[in-house]
């Protein structure tokens, strides 16, 4: 009898109840649309919209499940009303609106709650589990930086560490990156090109990334604690979790890990507009520069040295008769025991711990890895070394101030220069180059002895017969020249690729130049002490030349920098390559001899003046330029 | 020309499967956390193309939310930071343990509940006792045998609150 009165009843109660959740829901998005929430700065942000290249916004995020409407990837509004729908959906699980979406939950309901009605919380299982394990206290920015033999990794890469125990090595990393779906060539460089590539947050031990870095590749690591208040790093974690593993499309110049990761920080504080600084490409280095110049946001910054950094340090404090012993062990791997016979055991402590450190930066091991050169002399050595119970004494490696990345200038700079030339007469150039230093530049914060270009153009005017040209262009143009500095010998090269004019073309007079493609590569050795730095290479040259056909060249190119400081540098190069044409099967040689002088100012300005010699053809010219580097 | 081409590389992670399952008992060794971690060359073309951008690793192993499966969450989660821990860190610690001194050791210490007082006593006591605790490649094993000579030490036993999870 009950039951049968109870069921209309429930039913009446049923859609009572539905009636006022959707009275609820309506006031709410009248509400949010009188209030205009939709146009406010942090809704888009939370919403990852970002500019593109026409002005206009757009959604970033490539993943199904995070814009809840349809349009909800180019229009804001639509999304506003398609979230509060949901969150006023009857479902109540883990996987419900409210759930996924606990930021924007948040932030609707600290503007739309008044004390009348409020958007209705409900308990959330998983995500509770995740920030409790996330734990976040606060945030630190991670660069890893240049690494000398590995133009690969010029750029950098940034990543975040969340502060959540007492010690960086248990805290975890945030990194974002590609997934690279295949392993064939041309359809890798289209992907990649293109934003077919996959890219998605990751959560994982930051001992992992410091693994990878200081010890797999043998790179610094610069760490940028972020002074976020205990909210606003709440509020990065939950907008990481609203992207969760949705992914993003990964495009090689503009949303690449260091963009992702300033849109990220950008939910944090709504006074943030760090992504909104970039427009066609971020490198790395640059994301530092705008973060560097939020005032008072950077709390402080620590370093961690590369195992090279590491082995150095370890090498440094051995006297000449240990490093003698050191060189021993390397060249015969078993003289562990009898050194204790010549030594007091703190110098053969001293000298074991410079060997392991010496294997491990050679093999680059890192976490589980086996050393595979030296199995049983890395285990026998590490046994020895513990049995003499003297305690290492503590790396004391000084970061180098110099090379601290948010120091340098910008990635990319364009500039102008005049220049006058014994045959061709007064020429005016202009450059553009989107990336990324150049040896022949200062030096503060990259690297003294790695150069990466990447499409360089320079257009050339030349007066006398009002021609307008591409004197260079250089697809690539990387040098990287490690010092020999003993017990290491590392090679230096240098590989360039691209189209330049050929002033030796025909031998007098202007008009004188042809245009020549190229691609050259060079093997050799270089030595850098403090401010001076000499190398020397062999080259050989593969192009087409307009009037000689195809060439073949081989010589050899060397030179000097003097940096009296972090911002001048004087440098000079000769290049003598010997030039055979198949076309046309005669020879001619090049030889040319460059200098110029290079100053920075205003932490963006460079000037230089400059003066080359053709050898060859008694050509010479002299000029001036200034470039201004931006990001 | 000889390239230094191990560098840009890829993050191979064995991962256990059961990041994926919601099984309430999968815990502690059981197919949770690390398995090992490699990290493996790439090819040079990649490195080229990488240069356009800046890296392209492969860490998608770890999801943003793998961290919620139950494999890590409460004491449980405790032994996953353990072994994650000493899996990731494996050449590292072996080689600060001969040195009884290093910063990964500390931070050893601390996921094996240690006070930060002990970081110093740990360390020594590490290098004492090196040949027995690293007599296994596989970190796990060393990981019991830590857990194991510790909780038989005076001091460290008191002051490491995490050996008997």
């Amino acid at each position: 009898m009950f039951i049968l009165f109870s069921i209309p009843f429930s039913f009446f109660a049923f859609s009572l109840e539905s009636d006022s959740n959707n009275n609820l829901k309506n006031y709410f998005i009248e509400k949010a649309n009188r209030l205009q929430l939709a146009e406010k700065s942090e809704w888009r942000k939370i919403l990852f919209y970002q500019l593109k290249y026409f002005g206009s916004r757009i959604g970033m995020i490539d993943g199904s499940d995070f814009y809840l409407s349809p349009i909800g990837k180019t229009d804001l509004n639509a999304e506003l009303t398609a979230t509060i729908e949901h969150f006023f959906s009857s479902e109540e699980s883990n996987s419900s609106a409210k759930c996924k979406f606990p930021r924007r939950l948040k932030w609707l309901k600290s503007h739309l709650d008044d004390e009348n009605y409020k958007i209705p919380m409900i308990k959330c299982e998983n995500f509770e589990n995740w920030i409790n394990l996330v734990n976040p206290k606060g945030v630190v920015l991670v660069f890893s930086s240049f690494y000398i033999n590995n133009p690969s990794s010029m750029f950098g890469h940034t990543f975040l560490r969340f502060i959540n125990s007492n010690n960086p090595l248990t805290d975890f990393g945030v990194n974002f990156a590609a997934n690279p779906d295949t392993n064939n060539m041309l359809s890798y460089t289209y992907k990649g090109l293109t934003g077919m590539f996959e890219g998605k947050f990751s959560l994982l031990p930051y001992s992992v990334k410091v693994q990878e870095y200081n010890n797999s590749e043998s790179r610094d690591l610069w760490e940028y604690e972020l002074n976020l208040s205990q909210e606003e790093t709440l509020n990065m974690a939950m907008s990481l979790w609203e992207v969760g593993n949705n992914r993003i499309d990964y495009y090689y110049f503009d949303e690449n890990c260091s963009f992702i990761l300033l849109t990220l920080l950008d939910t944090a504080n709504d006074q943030f507009n760090f992504a909104d600084q970039f427009l066609l490409w971020v490198n790395p280095a640059d994301t530092l520069r705008v973060v560097n110049r939020f005032p008072n946001l950077v709390k402080n910054v620590t370093f961690r040295p590369s195992s090279q950094k590491r082995f150095r340090f370890r090498y440094s404090i051995l006297n000449d008769q240990e490093k003698d012993f050191f060189s021993k062990i390397i060249n015969d791997n078993n003289q562990l025991k009898e050194l204790n016979n010549y030594l007091p055991k703190e110098s053969v402590a001293k000298i074991f711990d410079a060997v392991s450190e010496y294997i491990d930066f050679k093999e680059k091991l890192a976490g589980t890895e086996e050393s595979v050169k030296y199995p049983l002399f890395r285990k026998n050595l590490l046994e020895a070394r513990a049995s003499l119970s003297v305690i290492s004494s503590p790396l004391k490696i000084e970061p180098p101030k110099e090379e601290r990345p948010e120091f340098g200038v910008a990635g990319a700079r364009v500039g102008g220069g005049y220049s006058y030339s014994r045959f061709a007469g007064n020429a005016l150039d202009f450059e553009l180059k989107p990336v990324l230093h150049s040896l022949d530049s200062p030096s503060a914060g990259y690297a003294q002895d790695a150069q990466i270009e990447l499409m360089k153009l320079i257009l050339r005017y030349e007066t006398k017969g009002s021609n307008f040209f591409v004197n260079n262009l250089d697809l690539l143009n990387i040098k990287s020249f490690p010092s020999l500095n003993p017990p290491l010998y590392p090679i230096s090269w240098k590989l360039r690729a691209g189209l330049e004019q050929d002033y030796d073309c025909s031998k007098y007079g202007y008009l004188s130049s042809c245009q020549r493609s190229f691609i050259e590569g060079g093997s050799g050795f270089s030595f850098l002490r403090d401010n001076f730095q000499i190398y020397i290479l062999s080259q050989a040259d593969l192009a087409y030349q307009e009037e000689n056909g195809f060439e073949i060249s081989l010589g050899a190119y060397s030179g000097f920098s003097l940096r009296p400081n972090h911002f001048s540098v004087f440098s000079s190069d000769l290049e003598w390559m010997k030039r055979h044409s198949f076309t046309y099967k005669n020879d001619r040689t090049r030889l040319f001899w460059q200098n110029s002088l290079s100053y920075q100012c205003f932490s963006n300005i460079e000037n230089k003046i400059f003066a080359s010699f053709n050898l060859e053809n008694q050509d010479w010219r002299i000029g001036t330029s200034i470039y201004w580097y931006f990001f | 020309m000889k390239l230094d081409l191990k560098t840009s590389l890829k993050l191979l992670i064995a991962l256990g499967l059961s990041h994926l399952s919601l099984n309430a008992f999968a815990v502690g060794s059981a197919g949770c956390g690390l398995g090992s971690v490699v990290f493996s060359g790439n090819q040079w073309w990649k490195q080229l193309l990488s240069m356009t951008t800046n890296h392209l690793t492969l860490s998608q192993a770890f999801g943003i939310t793998s961290g919620t499966s139950n494999c890590a969450s409460g004491l449980f989660g405790e032994t996953q930071k353990q072994e994650d821990y000493i899996v990731a860190n494996f050449v590292t610690l072996q080689r600060e343990s001969a040195q009884g001194t290093g910063e990964s050791l500390n931070a050893f210490a601390s996921v094996l509940g240690c006070q930060s007082e002990a970081y110093d006593y740990f360390g020594s006591y590490t290098q004492n006792q090196y040949k027995i605790l690293f007599n296994s490649q596989d970190p796990k094993i060393v990981l019991s045998n830590f857990k194991n000579i510790m909780k038989n030490e005076n001091k460290l036993s008191k002051e490491c609150s995490l050996l008997n999870i």
